[in-house]
């Protein structure tokens, strides 16, 4: 081939071709169709479709949208299908879009303000017609509810989860105060993950419970925007975060109950509509369309080092390294790996200690596998030495350490234990191995210790879900 | 020499009193001296051995690893995994009375500069330790060495070879000596990095077995266990040179195949931000399960096995081959050799066959390379004894 011919694209033959995507050159048009074509069919269900009856009842799809490049680019195609749809003179738009941002301005800077970046995308799709929603939800609000708000820490002997309250000085909090706590860059993203999943579930179940507004039903379909390179991310970062259990929910596009009551549960449809497209086909698609722009974008960080990067950010540097002829196949290979993947808890085999437990994780709230619990399966490999002091000087340290020990009594640091304490005692409650390796890195002296908020009693009790979770 | 357990207290040099901040944090009542790899406890050298063979000791009981009276070969290579392996193994037997017989068993695969070294070291240690020592080489099961082998096929796939003959020389090995269970010391650090490695390469028929502690697979009349499975690598290193154990700590010229090396990589560069992340993949590791197929394939396949249709194996690094049939039928062996096999063939007399061509071939092609290249490791070969 000549330097001066132009490859056509392969798909219709005419155009000139752009851009080369698994090895098949594409015109700009023909790789917009492509893109939007694995979005299509991931939402080919008719429940989507234009809807034609008079009186249709529409879809309510909830759409977490970070406004990152795949957020965008799924926001676009979302927003195109529905004016598309829209322009049909005899029919309605099938679906109701929620799009839902968490607000993470308290404690992450951008260079985007998010109200512009919303009104941005607000004018260029021309929203005002169209039955879409767009709603900011600030991640402080995760701590909002100070009554549920427990201490929680691990011994690191036994792995036994100790939950205290809060001292009366400690009525508020935010979630910055937690982060802080945190040892470094990579735990804090693990428990900045576990508060947006669970502020998408509340939000989720206040759509269920809000019987003011009969405009809008609850919300049935849930749309994340993870693309391959993603997804292949999470499955590697939940391994290393011994997460790996979690890893069939992730991959899997699945119909989940969530108990929205004691006595009710909730049908939701998960999806991942970009899950077969590739971060770097993502990025093509941005510039073909000009979408760049609307990036929200975050404040330059100063390079890291590797001790202050996170677990996702080292495993997306060791696929970059990698993918040097920039196939992407080990991407796609641990996706439908991952994919193969189910749930260990239903799956595995009961190898003799029929402890099987429905558990839920206070914290992050996955199931814990009962078999063996996370705290057993810890103390079972990790030994504490019980070595006595023997050489007269050995005992001599060992007492001037008890001695040390003791709280002297001028100290006010070392409160006795509050009567309040006595009355909670009753309260206990599980981690999952992934919440224990985290908690039980948090540093002891810290005074703020890890605070969450612990529901134990009726966790989805209506009234204490809205109390907690309302935000106006 | 026998391993007398050394005084866990005993500490001759005159001692002076550390710093109340300085206390190991088990016993708080000597010097820290290590920083544990696995938890960055700050502990001194006492506790730090009793913590590490204490640990050992409860993955063996918990496991079940043993039964008194049973007869155990280590898997010996010299290499520091393996020395302290058989110095443990010892000293627990003996602690805890497990009853145990134990025995060395060396590979000698024939690497000249690495294995001949390293088996000098194992023949130390069966003094050291005073341990039986049984070697079977590749030469003698295979007429063929690790460097012939190279030499022919290339270094590319050296791991392969090896792997698959290794497996069938430990079980011989093993069965020779009338021992149906060989211990190796395979780590923390090797299991999380085969599960990392299983996800990464898509191996779906290993991923649920990749963190095992003990194998016992049909094909194979040894079964394999791993009681380091939840040692660290660090301490493995620590023990061993404040222990002041006889090691060889050279690697094979044939280095590990390149992507096992870009996955030790990753896990370095997590480690340092997560020290726990060893332990956190193997327990991600144990709780990876797949989908139960779909009914309708699983018909499928059981029709294909029982079409007998020869399926296609896969040979992998450690020598496992992935069966994609229904499974061995138990009493097949093989052909040739008469080693247990689902096939016609083993997979080690299948690779043999391909060497056995290449070699014709190349020397029909009068290719002098390769016949010098043998004949120089022969020649060398026989000038070290
Ligand atoms: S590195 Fe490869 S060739 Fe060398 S001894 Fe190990 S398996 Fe054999
Ligand atoms: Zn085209
Ligand atoms: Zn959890
Ligand atoms: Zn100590
Ligand atoms: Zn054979």
């Amino acid at each position: 081939m000549s330097t001066t011919e132009v490859q056509l694209c392969s798909r219709c033959k005419t155009e000139p071709s752009v851009t080369v995507s698994r090895k098949e050159p594409f015109c700009s048009q023909c790789f917009i169709r492509f893109i939007t074509g694995k979005q299509r069919k991931a939402m080919a269900a008719e429940k989507f479709k234009i809807q034609f009856s008079k009186d249709p009842k529409k879809e309510h799809i909830l759409f977490p949208c970070s406004f990152g490049a795949s957020s965008l680019v799924l926001l676009d195609i979302l927003l195109c299908l529905m004016n598309e749809q829209n322009s049909n003179p005899r029919g309605q738009v099938g679906f109701h879009l929620s799009v839902v941002y968490l607000d993470d301005s308290s404690f992450e800077k951008h260079d985007t303000v998010i109200t512009d970046v919303i009104n941005a995308v607000k004018e260029k799709y021309q929203t005002q017609n169209l039955p879409v929603t767009f709603e900011v939800v600030d991640m402080d609000g995760f701590f909002e509810d100070s009554e549920n708000l427990r201490k929680i820490s691990v011994n690191l002997d036994d792995y036994q989860t100790h939950i205290q309250p809060l001292s009366q000085s400690e009525h508020s909090f935010a979630l910055s105060q937690l982060l802080q706590a945190l040892p470094n860059r990579a735990s804090r993203h693990d428990i900045l993950q576990i508060v947006k999943a669970q502020l998408i579930q509340s939000h989720i179940i206040k759509s269920y419970n809000s019987s003011d507004s009969d405009s809008e039903t609850p919300i049935s379909t849930v749309l994340y925007a993870h693309n391959m390179t993603t997804m292949a991310n999470e499955v590697l970062s939940l391994t290393v975060k011994g997460r790996g259990a979690e890893i069939h929910k992730l991959l899997t596009d699945s119909v989940l109950t969530l108990p929205i009551s004691s006595t009710q549960t909730a049908q939701l449809g998960i999806l991942h509509p970009l899950k077969d497209i590739t971060s770097t086909e993502i990025q093509t698609y941005l510039t073909l369309l000009s979408l760049t722009e609307l990036e929200l974008k975050h404040k330059n960080q100063p390079t890291l080092m590797n001790k202050q990067k996170t677990i996702n950010e080292i495993v997306n540097e060791y696929y970059k390294d990698v993918d040097v002829d920039h196939t992407g196949n080990i991407i796609s290979t641990v996706v439908s790996t991952g994919g193969k993947l189910g749930d260990p808890l239903t799956l595995k085999k009961n190898d003799g200690s029929n402890e099987s437990s429905t558990e839920q994780c206070i914290i992050c709230h996955t199931s814990i596998n009962g078999n063996p619990s996370p705290d057993k399966w810890l103390s079972a490999i990790s030994y504490t030495s019980k070595l006595p002091p023997l050489t007269d000087l050995q005992k001599q340290s060992y007492s001037e350490w008890v001695e040390s020990c003791k709280p002297s009594v001028n100290e006010e640091n070392h409160e006795p234990p509050s009567q309040d304490q006595n009355q909670t005692q009753a309260q206990t409650g599980k981690l999952c191995y992934g919440c224990i390796v985290t908690v039980g890195g948090v540093k002891k002296a810290d005074q703020d210790g890890f605070v969450w908020p612990v529901v134990t009693k009726e966790r989805y009790d209506v009234d204490d879900v809205l109390k907690e979770f309302s935000l106006d | 020499m026998t391993i007398t357990t050394p005084s866990p207290y005993g500490q001759s040099q005159a001692e002076t009193k550390p710093k109340l901040s300085q206390l190991c944090e088990h016993c708080h009542s000597r010097k820290a001296q290590i920083k544990r790899p696995k938890n960055l406890q700050k502990i001194c050298k006492e506790c730090f051995y009793e913590v590490f063979e204490t640990e050992i000791h409860n993955t063996i009981t918990n496991a079940n690893l043993f039964h008194p009276g049973e007869k155990v070969a280590v898997g010996a290579s010299g290499g520091k995994d393996s020395t302290v392996l058989a110095y443990i193994m010892k000293l627990l037997n003996e602690r805890y009375n497990y009853g145990l017989e134990i025995v060395l068993l060396s590979i000698d695969e024939g690497i000249i500069g690495y294995r001949d070294d390293s088996l000098a070291t194992v023949k130390r240690n069966q003094v050291q330790y005073d341990l039986p020592l049984e070697i079977v080489s590749y030469r003698d099961l295979y007429d063929w060495t690790m460097d012939e082998i190279v030499a022919c096929a290339g270094i590319r796939n050296s791991c392969t070879y090896c792997g698959v003959f290794r497996r069938q020389a430990l079980d011989r090995g093993a069965m020779k000596l009338g021992i149906s269970h060989v211990v190796t010391g395979h780590n923390a650090d090797d299991m999380a990095e085969t599960v990392l490695m299983n996800l990464l390469r898509g191996d779906v028929a290993r991923l649920e077995k990749s963190t095992a502690i003990m194998t016992e697979s049909k094909g194979s009349p040894v079964k394999r266990s791993k009681p380091f499975k939840y040692s660290y690598q660090k301490e493995i290193v620590l023990y061993a040179h404040y222990k002041k154990l006889d090691y060889f700590s050279t690697e094979c010229s044939y280095a590990p195949e390149a992507f096992r090396g870009t996955a030790r990589e990753l896990m370095k560069n997590l480690e340092a931000i997560r020290p726990s992340c060893i332990l956190d993949i193997i327990h991600s590791g144990e709780n990876l399960v797949l989908k139960p197929k779909k009914q309708r394939t699983q018909f499928r396949k059981n029709a294909k096995a029982g079409s007998k249709v020869p399926t296609e194996m896969e040979v992998r690094s450690d020598g496992s081959v992935s069966l994609t049939s229904a499974g061995f039928v138990d009493g097949n062996t093989c052909e040739k050799c008469g080693y247990l096999s689902s096939n016609k063939i083993c997979k080690a007399c299948m690779l043999l066959e391909g060497l056995e061509a290449n070699r014709a071939k190349l020397r029909l092609e009068g290719d002098q390379s390769f016949v010098g290249a043998a004949k120089l490791t022969r020649t060398l070969e026989n000038l070290s004894f």
